[in-house]
């Protein structure tokens, strides 16, 4: 009987310092190369669990407990309606902005919101950027999860460890080129 | 020779031997805090540092707390968030977290076994400081009991 209980503690010991010891799961990463006479290559590789850890413990200005104030609207645009209505209908290119400098498309496939920007712009100074932003919409649902005119940053960190590896933002530019993805990794290529 | 006289300095040098071992593997086990600052200019200034990690709780218990005292209670807001910061730099595995490279700078935050290593070097020095995590822990509760006032 103490032999068995000795047995049972042991794999018992074994297991917690398992699950205690075991890294955290997914890593956000970001990326950003200057291309200029700088030539500046910044790298960052964080655990979303300590993200996770870290926000709500934050309270300073519009950031409190993981929550970000905002006001609600932007130029009269109810998000939550809007995103709503783009949850509950078929994939499809939703908003198309076609400029002579500068397309816009934002879609909904395969369960992700997609933003694309492409810019065309010319003369000596141009620097046009690529843009390609592509979140999960269960995501942007956690971010509008919390009460009306907030942000819940948190909720949406905790929907994103949910995924696996992710290319969240891509822009790709003349002067700077900027990559924010998620993996299992915990360091970038 | 009385047989005491040999066994009594063989003792002291035991338990001697064992405090100083004991004391050996208490430190290397803490850590040590490493600043190293490495002018490259000629003649310019090298500094070394290096306190065993053990032995700076025991020092800032020395240190009067009005030191401790911050302005305002803007800093203290931010103590819960580096206390939660550090707990999961405990989990986290080893890994750069943060890295700067450029012509003329490198800037590198890593963070190995129990320690967090920052490492720049540009062209005016090379700045190496290292500390293990539990170390900032003790300071973080040094700056809480310094500082009291209503859970943030």
């Amino acid at each position: 009987m103490m032999k068995k209980m000795m047995v049972a503690l042991i794999v018992l010991l074994a297991v917690a310092t398992t699950v205690m010891a075991a890294p955290p799961g997914q890593w956000i990463h970001v990326r950003v190369i200057s291309n200029g006479n700088k030539g500046e290559t910044v790298r960052i590789n964080v655990p979303m669990s300590f993200a996770e850890a870290v926000l709500p413990t934050i309270c300073a200005n519009k950031l409190r407990h993981g929550k970000i104030k905002f006001d609600g609207k932007i130029d009269d645009l109810d998000l939550r309606s809007v995103f709503q209505a783009v949850r509950d209908s078929p994939d499809n290119e939703f908003v198309t902005v076609e400029k002579p400098d500068e397309s816009v498309r934002v879609a909904k496939a395969g369960g992700n919101l997609l933003i694309k920007v492409r810019q065309k712009r010319t003369g000596k100074n141009a620097d046009n950027e690529n843009v390609d932003v592509k979140v999960p919409l269960t995501v942007v649902q956690a971010l509008l999860s919390g009460n009306n005119g907030e942000l819940d940053v948190l909720a949406g960190i905790h929907a994103l460890s949910a995924h696996g590896n992710m290319e969240l933002v891509t822009v790709n530019g003349q002067s700077e080129n900027v990559r924010i993805w998620t993996d299992t990794r915990n360091t970038s290529e | 020779m009385h047989p005491l006289a040999i066994k009594i300095p063989a003792v002291i040098m035991a338990v001697g031997a064992s405090i100083v071992g004991t004391a050996a593997i208490v430190t290397y086990d803490a850590g040590a805090v490493r600043v190293s600052v490495v002018e490259k200019k000629s003649h310019g200034t090298n500094v070394h540092v290096i306190v065993p990690a053990v032995l700076v709780p025991a020092v800032l218990e020395f240190v009067p707390s009005h030191n401790f005292h911050m302005k305002s209670g803007e800093t203290r807001k931010w103590l819960p968030a580096v206390k939660a910061a550090l707990r999961e730099l405990d989990r986290c595995p080893d890994a750069t977290l943060v890295q700067v490279t450029s012509p003329g700078e490198n800037v590198n935050i890593s963070k190995r076994g129990d320690s967090i290593y920052i490492d720049v070097d540009d062209p005016g020095e090379t700045v190496h400081v290292s500390f293990p995590v539990p170390l900032v822990r003790s300071v973080v509760q040094k700056l809480e009991e310094s500082n009291p006032g209503p859970p943030v």
